[in-house]
C-alpha cells in the first residue's frame, strides 16, 4: 500500500522537474561562463547582478484607492548591463558565474538525493545525516562566497559606478537567508543524527 | 552488557524449541533471536509477561545481572 503523504509526493516530483531544467540552463550557462573566461567573447553587453544598494532620488505617484500620493524612490538594487564588457572584466565575472553555477547545481544535486530518499521511506537512514551535513555546509561556502562576490563587486566595481541621478550606497548585500537556512540544515541533521539512533534503539527493543 | 539473558537455558528447563516459544508467544524468530543473543536494548513489560507465561517462570530465571569486570 502506497502511504507516502501527499507533501512528499509533491516536492518529490517539483524537486526532479526543477533539477532537470536547472541542470540543462546551468549546463549551457556553464558553456556561457567558460567562453567568458576564455576569451571567446568580447566586447558583448554583459548583464551583471548588483548586490549594491544606489542611492537615487526620483519622484513619482501613487494611486491608492482613487487618492494620488506623491512618493519618491531613494534605494534600490538591480541589474545593470556593462556594454561593450571588455574581456578583462568577462574573465572576472565568467569565473563568479562558474563558481556559483557549480555550487548551485551541487546543492541541488544533493537535495534531490535526500529527497528520493524520503520519497522510498528511507527517513532516518545514515546517509540522510550526510546529505543535510552536505547541503549545510555547501550553503555556509554558498554564503560565504556571494558574501565576498558582493564585496569584490562593491569596491572593484560598483563604487565606481557613475550615474547622473544615482550614487553607489555602499551598502551591499550579505544573504543572511542563505547563512540561516545552512544553520537550519545542520541542525536538523544532528536532529536526524538522534532519530537513526531511537530508530536503531527501537528496533532492537523486543 | 551486565544484563544476561538466559533464554536458552530456560527453553532447555521446558524442553521447548525457540520455534515453538516464538508460535506460542507471538514474536519473531528473529526479535526472538536478538533476545537470545543479547542483542536486544529493551524488553517490553508485555514480552516479558508473555515469556514467563509461557515458560511458566519468573523473569529473574530469564535475566540475570553480572556486574563487569
Amino acid at each position: 500500500m502506497n502511504t507516502k503523504p501527499t507533501s512528499v509526493k509533491v516536492i518529490y516530483w517539483m524537486t526532479n522537474i526543477l533539477f532537470w531544467l536547472y541542470s540543462i540552463a546551468s549546463i549551457f550557462a556553464m558553456f556561457f561562463a567558460v567562453a567568458l573566461i576564455i576569451g571567446l567573447l568580447d566586447k558583448i553587453k554583459l548583464h551583471v547582478g548588483m548586490p549594491m544598494a544606489m542611492d537615487l532620488k526620483e519622484v513619482g505617484q501613487l494611486v491608492y484607492n482613487g487618492q494620488i500620493i506623491d512618493v519618491e524612490l531613494v534605494e534600490m538594487y538591480g541589474k545593470i548591463h556593462i556594454v561593450d564588457a571588455p574581456k578583462e572584466v568577462n574573465r572576472i565575472f565568467g569565473v563568479f558565474m562558474l563558481m556559483a553555477l557549480s555550487m548551485g547545481l551541487y546543492i541541488f544535486m544533493t537535495f534531490k538525493e535526500f529527497i528520493t530518499n524520503v520519497y522510498r521511506g528511507a527517513y532516518f537512514d545514515r546517509s540522510n545525516i550526510l546529505l543535510l551535513k552536505r547541503i549545510a555546509y555547501a550553503l555556509l561556502a554558498s554564503w560565504i562566497f556571494a558574501v565576498f562576490y558582493a564585496a569584490f563587486q562593491s569596491f572593484y566595481f560598483l563604487k565606481q559606478l557613475s550615474f547622473e541621478g544615482a550614487i553607489a550606497s555602499g551598502d551591499y548585500q550579505t544573504f543572511n537567508g542563505v547563512l540561516v537556512v545552512a544553520l537550519l540544515l545542520w541542525v536538523l541533521s544532528h536532529i536526524f543524527q538522534k532519530g537513526v539512533e531511537l530508530e536503531k534503539e527501537n528496533e532492537l527493543t523486543i | 552488557m551486565a544484563i544476561i539473558v538466559n533464554l536458552d537455558v530456560m527453553l532447555a528447563k521446558r524442553k521447548m524449541s525457540l520455534t515453538e516459544l516464538s508460535q506460542r508467544v507471538g514474536i519473531t524468530m528473529a526479535n526472538l533471536s536478538i533476545l537470545k543473543t543479547a542483542k536486544a536494548k529493551a524488553i517490553r513489560f508485555s514480552t516479558l509477561n508473555t515469556i514467563c507465561e509461557v515458560l511458566d517462570c519468573q523473569p529473574g530465571d530469564i535475566l540475570e545481572y553480572q556486574p563487569e569486570k
